[in-house]
């Protein structure tokens, strides 16, 4: 899982890779694609296979790579999922049949590794449900607004009127498939005000989560998308409720005057869930 | 001999250490001497002005051997050593000790009259730029003395460093030797790292680029202890002043570390009404500066002052509120030189009251928190600001060691590597500030509070703060450069490191 | 392996380092390096030890280093051989 917050890095300046061990980001998306031009490839994926153990070794953070979407790239680039360090693997401009060819090399090569879907053009909108259920290794369904709104043919624009039915579509997509929804990167990265308006608006929507670009967007993400204190002393509660003996096998009880039943137990699981997958340094 | 750091001090230079060895940062319970100077005699109808600065050094009686001063309120952009040198060099005075409270790399041009024999000896308290290598690399044949900002004071106070000869740019004089630095195209803002020079120097001669009627309005430097007046063109560059500050960082990393120190502050039970703090000019710590300024807002906190090096971070606090008053021993920027013009609760202090130990009470003892930097950390927490990790001089003390000692709570703000070398390790290279008044490091990797401080680390862990063993973030510093080789280095001792209170606590060996 | 080609691979950015591989008889080693004061022992075994593992005995071998970490200079020397080296 991404978590709430998930932070991109280009693979291509070990100045960076090395200011990402810090970070508390709840994972790191280490770029093989558009930060790496195509000359560089190479030299990046020998940099992260490189770098991995040792963040591995100094760090819990959950780690992805964002392959290429070209032929002949997205297989060299799968090869770093041998170093067995590699949790999730993000996959660029997701198609249904892209998604299958690939869990099914991950199965050849034995690997556990998890996929994340970044959905960019409108084709991928269409496909979403089978996007959604084309590998059980799927776990994340992302925007990438910038090239989405590219594709339909249209400004990119603040107020994001052009890919409220996109963001819409995702969310309800990963609810429905018990996946998380993460939303695209904020591009002004010093403007914290408008960061926080569209990160509330969007969890609104039912996003789990935001990327990021810069690691200055990373706590104002984990405050709004991480339950509340209030809401996990309010998960705890329920969930501990509902494992008490007299509680068991009753269709819905009730806990405080309010009425507590298995939506309810599931989404403080959820909430519990949540906190639990926040990225620690060791 | 083996000092209380187990740093040793070859015999060798265990003269130049009047109060030995060190033995801990409050274990000397000499008093504070003053030393007698003879007054000159000015009668009436006698005139200070001087045509000329070779005039002005013929009058002075100065000969080869003797000591010379220069405070360093211009930073790098002075002219008056230059200046100064230049004449002493024509007159063929030579062998002299340059006694500067700080020398830059606008100064580098004395490695040639090093090399010329027309200075023999260097005392400063921070030294940079290629001077500073080239001592590194063995230039001198006598040590360097390398002291607090409040050691020098005492040193001067009580005749250790005796000056013959105190060199004053003045940014405003008038014609009987009243000085100040508020005033005139060169203005610096606060004196005081030249009180005590003119104080007890034999022989003070200020030299201006802004030269007034009798008398000055505002006073830094009374007329009573000024022999001579000289006038030149321009006694320096204030864009050379801001040269040693910086911006507030943009770096995420610089802003992680900011961002966590000023969570340090807000939770060490420093951080109420009345509370004091002081803070450097660099990156990271102007970065500190607005984000307590921002808490202290957001609190309702009425601070009592502010203490430096002064920079416009600071007098944004004072005039928000946060301070009743800043206590000013040098300004960093122009703000804080307006501010300190215009400002009645922004007041100059001279170094002495700042940061001697000496006496009934320095500044320092009453400051609640400080935010200072490091080249190096060990895992006693002695600090090194004189070398970097290679071994070569690029700083000193300055106020660092004063302030730790006299404050409630002593930060260190440090990336923990530096490129490949890195910050905390076994042992430091030089040791400046002992271990036992540095309270807390903040790295990019977490916390270390010293154990002496339990209670602090109680209420950083407390506040969900990332509190570490200083030992394990020293591991993780292994992990990521690797083990440094020791540092190749013959014997010759190049400098020796004196303690506030005159001991000696570390030496500083050649570099090949 | 063996060195048939000038390459390079890597950057003069900080904390990176610029690898520079071309043909030659003997092995030649140049190092220049931001860390060569406390790392000099630390860096030439690992370029020797990379360079074995790769197979590589011969070839001039030119680095400018600012400062990398061990990681980060062994990716530009495993990167700059692929590039300009084939087995023999």
């Amino acid at each position: 899982m991404l978590g709430v917050c998930s932070l991109f890095v280009p693979a291509s300046a070990p100045r960076m890779i090395n200011a990402s061990f810090t970070f508390s980001a709840n994972s790191l998306i280490f770029d093989l694609e558009d930060s790496v031009s195509l000359e560089e490839k190479d030299s990046a994926r020998i940099l992260l296979q490189e770098a991995l153990p040792l963040l591995s070794e100094l760090t819990d953070t959950h780690i992805a790579i964002r392959i290429n979407s070209e032929d002949e790239l997205w297989q060299e680039d799968l090869e770093l999922l041998r170093t067995n360090l590699v949790q999730t693997v993000v996959i660029p401009k997701a198609k249904t049949n892209r998604l299958k060819e690939i869990a099914a090399k991950l199965d050849q090569m034995n690997i556990d590794t998890r996929i994340a879907a970044i959905i960019e053009d409108t084709q991928s909108l269409e496909e979403l449900s089978h996007i959604a259920t084309a590998t059980s290794r799927i776990t994340s369904l992302l925007l990438g607004a910038e090239d989405f709104s590219f594709d339909l043919g249209v400004e990119r624009t603040m107020e994001g009127e052009e890919i409220r039915y996109a963001r819409m579509r995702i969310a309800n997509a990963a609810a429905a498939h018990g996946l998380e929804a993460l939303d695209t990167p904020y591009v002004d990265t010093k403007d914290f005000e408008g960061l926080a308006q569209e990160a509330r608006y969007v969890k609104g929507l039912g996003f789990t989560g935001k990327l990021a670009i810069s690691p200055l967007q990373i706590e104002i993400i984990q405050s709004i998308f991480n339950p509340t204190e209030h809401e996990l002393r309010w998960a705890a509660l329920v969930v501990e409720a509902a494992n008490l003996p007299e509680n068991q096998g009753k269709g819905a009880f009730s806990l405080h005057g309010k009425m507590v039943d298995l939506p309810v137990i599931r989404r403080a699981e959820k909430i519990l869930a949540r906190s639990a997958g926040k990225g620690e340094q060791l | 001999m083996i000092n209380a750091l187990n740093r040793e001090i070859p015999d060798e230079v265990l003269a130049l250490g009047k109060n030995g060895v060190f033995q801990g940062a409050f274990a000397y319970r000499g008093r504070g001497e003053k030393t007698a100077i003879k007054n000159r005699t000015v009668y009436p109808g006698e005139k200070k002005i001087v045509s000329s600065l070779q005039d002005a050094i013929r009058l002075s009686g100065l000969k080869s051997g003797m000591t010379i001063s220069f405070h360093h309120h211009l930073r790098n952009g002075d002219y008056v050593v230059r200046m100064v040198l230049e004449e002493i060099d024509k007159l063929g005075i030579r062998d002299l000790t340059i006694a500067a409270s700080a020398l830059f790399d606008c100064h580098s041009f004395l490695v040639e009259y090093i090399y010329k024999g027309v200075i023999k000896n260097i005392q400063a308290n921070y030294i940079s730029g290629r001077l500073a290598e080239e001592i590194s690399f063995g230039l001198m044949d006598e040590p360097v003395i390398m002291r607090t900002h409040g050691g020098r004071d005492r040193a001067i106070e009580s005749g250790e460093l005796k000056i013959e000869v105190a060199f004053l740019a003045a940014p405003t004089a008038d014609i009987y030797g009243n000085l100040n630095g508020l005033e005139g195209p060169s203005a610096f803002g606060s004196f005081g790292y030249a009180i005590s020079d003119a104080r007890y120097a034999n022989c003070v001669v200020a030299i201006t680029d802004h030269l007034l009627p009798f008398p000055l309005s505002y006073v830094a430097i009374d007329q009573t202890l000024v022999d001579y007046v000289v006038q030149v063109d321009k006694i320096g560059d204030t864009k050379g002043i801001v040269s040693g500050t910086t911006r507030i960082s943009q770096n995420p990393l610089d802003l992680k570390i900011a961002k966590l120190t000023a969570a340090a502050i807000e939770n060490s039970g420093y951080f109420h009404d009345g509370f004091s703090f002081q803070t450097g000019a660099g990156g990271v710590s102007l970065a500190t500066a607005m984000y307590v300024h921002e808490r202290m807002k957001k609190l309702g906190i009425k601070g009592s002052f502010g203490l430096g090096g002064i920079t416009e971070s600071m007098v944004n606090m004072l005039n928000d509120g946060c301070f009743d008053v800043l206590l000013d021993a040098q300004c960093f920027d122009l703000t804080a030189i307006e501010s300190l013009r215009t400002n009645i609760r922004h007041r100059e202090i001279s170094c002495y009251t700042y940061s001697n130990p000496h006496t009934k009470g320095a500044v320092v003892n009453l400051l609640d928190v400080a935010v200072l930097g490091a080249t190096e950390i060990d895992l006693d927490f002695n600090v090194n600001v004189t070398t970097n990790s290679e071994g070569i001089i690029v700083g000193g003390s300055g106020g660092h060691a004063d302030v730790a000692a006299g404050c409630n709570m002593a930060i260190i703000v440090a990336n923990l590597c530096r490129g490949r070398f890195p910050t905390v390790v076994e042992k430091v290279i030089t040791a400046n500030t002992p271990g036992e008044t540095v309270d807390v490091l903040v790295t990019e990797w977490g916390i270390a509070v010293n154990k002496r401080r339990p209670e602090l680390a109680e209420r950083f862990k407390k506040a969900g703060l990332p509190v570490k063993d200083i030992e394990h973030l020293y591991h993780i510093a292994r992990k990521l450069c690797g083990q440094p080789e020791p540092i190749e280095q013959p014997d010759k001792v190049i400098a020796v490191i004196e303690y506030r209170d005159g001991t000696l606590i570390d030496v500083v060996r050649c570099i090949r | 392996m063996k060195i048939v080609k000038k390459t390079t691979a890597g950057t003069l950015e900080s904390s990176d380092c610029l690898v520079t591989v071309s043909p030659a008889n003997e092995l030649i080693i140049k190092l220049d390096s931001v860390s060569k004061r406390r790392f000099k022992n630390h860096l030439n075994t690992l370029i020797h030890d990379t360079l074995t593992a790769l197979q590589i005995d011969s070839g001039h071998i030119e680095i400018i280093d600012r400062g990398a970490l061990d990681y980060c200079l062994r990716a530009r020397i495993i990167t700059a051989i692929k590039r300009g080296a084939e087995e023999c």
